[in-house]
């Protein structure tokens, strides 16, 4: 890890915590009512815990950015589905303890994963995946990412593993657990090694190899998370998917299975159950077009990741006294602030953020202007797909920023707009490994990847795969002529050839 | 000016889909099976020897997964399927296919982003992939 990346997470969460003291009676617990999974208790420590700045900030950062307008009623948070992620994981711990005896995971364990379910998405800056574009770009992620210990994590996840284990937080939960641990004897044995184990559970390490079954709970191919975030994302869209989540309880099991370092206690499914498996292959897989890839939805986020990207430069390049309140130029600063401050006019007194501010809050989004898939390009798509992002790589950002400068330097000059008017969007393709790492105890013993009862892993990449588009973006009075831009460069640069469709796709008003 | 001549550069440069491309076209395998944790394993043993700097982006994970899994890996196969240079063989999905025309088409693209010398590695993980696949 890069010392400034921890020197930074350091200063964000003392500035974060500084001033709030644990307060919560020592005898009150609370009930929480959930959209989703009903009533959800917390011990007075939680409590504590929840109320503290960093996980209530994650109460005005939207679950899904700004895909409300696109479905009005996905406004749910990432402090809701934190509590949701608790309220699974509790029901995974007791699903297992019904059947391998109530201590089999300790009570101890049990609260580690309360805790890290409760502080899994801290690391979320702005925006939610917004953020996520420009934490995968920073040299803080990129060079972490390149050990092996930190690859299989997101960027988000890897933010919250720092603030967990930074010895900020270990400072604060020392105050938690001072102040609680008398009352709750598990909270008063949560030391710093045991605080450690829980950041290590939001990247999916396991605290002991023999226990690599509570990594599964909070990180892994049928985790709290995907859980959660499937259920509540298509309930607050109104997108009917289904994932029998009773049934999956039911049927869930530890078995040794056997991996590179040895044989492992891992979380697994009865073949019963493979089917629910299969369901949230599907559903996540059905997510990506109809929301997180939505063209709508991908119009909005290129507005916000433009919105900032100018934030960031407009700031970035004044001097330290005049900067504004807000700083975009490392990852700690996505965290500063919340989605309401980012839309909030009176921070910004420039004229560009003030329209866009405006159009975001009228609902003036931008619109295609050329449709990038495998249906609209005849010749050479090889070319378009070779710039998708395969991992954390800067080049591919590089060009894509390079298109987007040449097409709007063909726009004419009565018209232009400025650079930050225009996205050229290549998202990354849904990863899909959980069909190849989720494994299904058959009845025989014998523990097998869900991939091998039907070739689900092949199948659903191939949907995937065909599922995806690209996209240039840009506000409604560009469209014609960014459409006409767009087609020139990317048919000279990349020597593609689009067909009719790339352009009746878009709409052109 | 000076903004084309960057972008000529920067799509010159291999990407990860051009590396993993080369090594199916130069493999000859018309067809091959598609298993993963066999495709990871090769990689990475490849990562270890001369492929190192080739295959740098193609970082596995440790620990945390059922096998050395690359995430980059697993993109790049979904990419090279997109981009026509992969089929899954219908109805089982468990080989993926290369014809002899989209490996000549590779060869010919990739020819022109790698140096000779790293062509020469590519060209000999290619065979090894050869020699690992038909063992």
């Amino acid at each position: 890890m890069p010392t400034d990346f921890e020197d930074a997470i350091e200063d964000f969460v003392n500035s974060s915590l500084d001033g709030y003291e644990p307060s919560t009676p020592l005898d009150r617990r609370k009930a929480i009512h959930d959209a989703l999974w009903g009533t959800i208790t917390l011990s007075p420590a939680e409590i504590a815990l929840l109320d503290c700045p960093l996980l209530q900030r994650l109460r005005s950062i939207h679950q899904t950015g700004f895909a409300f307008y696109v479905y009005p009623s996905a406004n749910h948070s990432r402090l809701e589905h934190s509590m949701g992620v608790l309220a699974i994981a509790t029901r995974l711990v007791e699903s297992l303890n019904s059947k391998r005896g109530p201590q089999f995971i300790t009570s101890l364990e049990r609260q580690q994963l309360r805790l890290a379910a409760l502080l899994h998405d801290c690391g979320h800056g702005i925006l939610s995946h917004i953020s996520e574009h420009f934490y995968e770009k920073h040299h803080w992620i990129t060079d972490s990412k390149k050990d092996p210990k930190y690859q299989a994590a997101k960027a988000h996840e890897l933010m919250s593993y720092m603030i967990v284990k930074s010895n900020a937080f270990d400072q604060f939960f020392k105050r938690i657990r001072e102040r609680y641990g008398e009352g709750d004897k598990i909270i008063g044995s949560i030391d710093s090694a045991k605080l450690k184990e829980i950041a290590g559970l939001i990247i999916g390490r396991p605290p002991y190899p023999d226990k690599a079954y509570l990594a599964g709970i909070i990180n892994g191919p049928f985790d709290a998370d995907k859980l959660d975030y499937i259920a509540r994302d298509s309930y607050f869209t109104g997108l009917k998917l289904a994932v029998d989540i009773e049934r999956l309880l039911y049927a869930l099991d530890v078995a040794p299975v056997e991996t590179e370092t040895g044989m492992e206690q891992r979380l697994v499914a009865l073949a019963s159950a493979a089917s629910v498996l299969e369901q949230i292959l599907f559903s996540k897989i059905q997510l990506y077009p109809a929301l997180y890839q939505h063209a709508k939805v991908k119009a909005t986020d290129s507005m916000l990741i433009t919105f900032l990207e100018y934030i960031r430069d407009l700031y970035g390049s004044l001097s330290k006294e005049s900067k504004s309140q807000i700083l975009l130029s490392t990852p700690t600063d996505y965290l500063g602030f919340t989605d309401y401050d980012l839309l909030n006019v009176r921070l910004h007194k420039d004229s560009i953020l003030q329209n866009t501010i405006r159009c975001l809050r009228d609902r003036q989004l931008w619109l295609k202007a050329l449709v990038i898939s495998s249906n609209t390009v005849d010749k050479n798509m090889d070319n378009i797909t070779r710039l998708i992002a395969s991992g954390y790589r800067q080049d591919t950002q590089d060009i894509l920023d390079s298109l987007r400068k040449e097409i709007h330097s063909r726009i004419p000059d009565s018209l232009k707009g400025t650079l930050y008017d225009i996205v050229v969007d290549f998202p990354n393709l849904a990863q899909l490994n959980e069909a190849t790492l989720q494994v299904v105890l058959q009845p025989d013993d014998k523990v097998v990847p869900l991939n091998s009862l039907f070739p689900t892993h092949d199948w659903l990449e191939t949907y995937v795969a065909k599922k995806w588009k690209g996209h240039v973006f840009c506000p409604e009075h560009l469209q014609r002529e960014v459409n006409k831009a767009a087609i020139e460069v990317l048919e000279s640069r990349l020597k593609v050839k689009f067909n009719p469709l790339a352009t009746d796709l878009a709409n052109i008003r | 000016m000076q903004e084309a001549v960057n972008l000529d550069t920067l799509l010159k440069r291999p990407t990860p889909q051009d590396v993993i491309g080369a090594i199916f076209a130069y493999s000859g395998l018309e067809t091959f099976p598609s298993e993963r944790k066999q495709l990871h394993k090769f990689i990475r043993e490849e990562k270890r020897g001369e492929g190192a700097e080739l295959l740098e982006p193609f970082v596995f994970s440790e620990g945390v997964d059922l096998y050395p899994f690359s995430r980059p890996l697993e993109s790049v196969l979904m990419q090279l399927q997109l981009g026509g240079w992969l089929s899954a063989k219908n109805p089982e999905y468990d080989r993926f296919g290369v014809t002899k025309r989209i490996r000549e088409d590779i060869k010919k693209k990739v020819g022109k982003r790698f140096s000779p010398e790293q062509l020469s590695v590519l060209q000999k993980i290619g065979q090894e992939f050869r020699d690992f696949i038909r063992k």
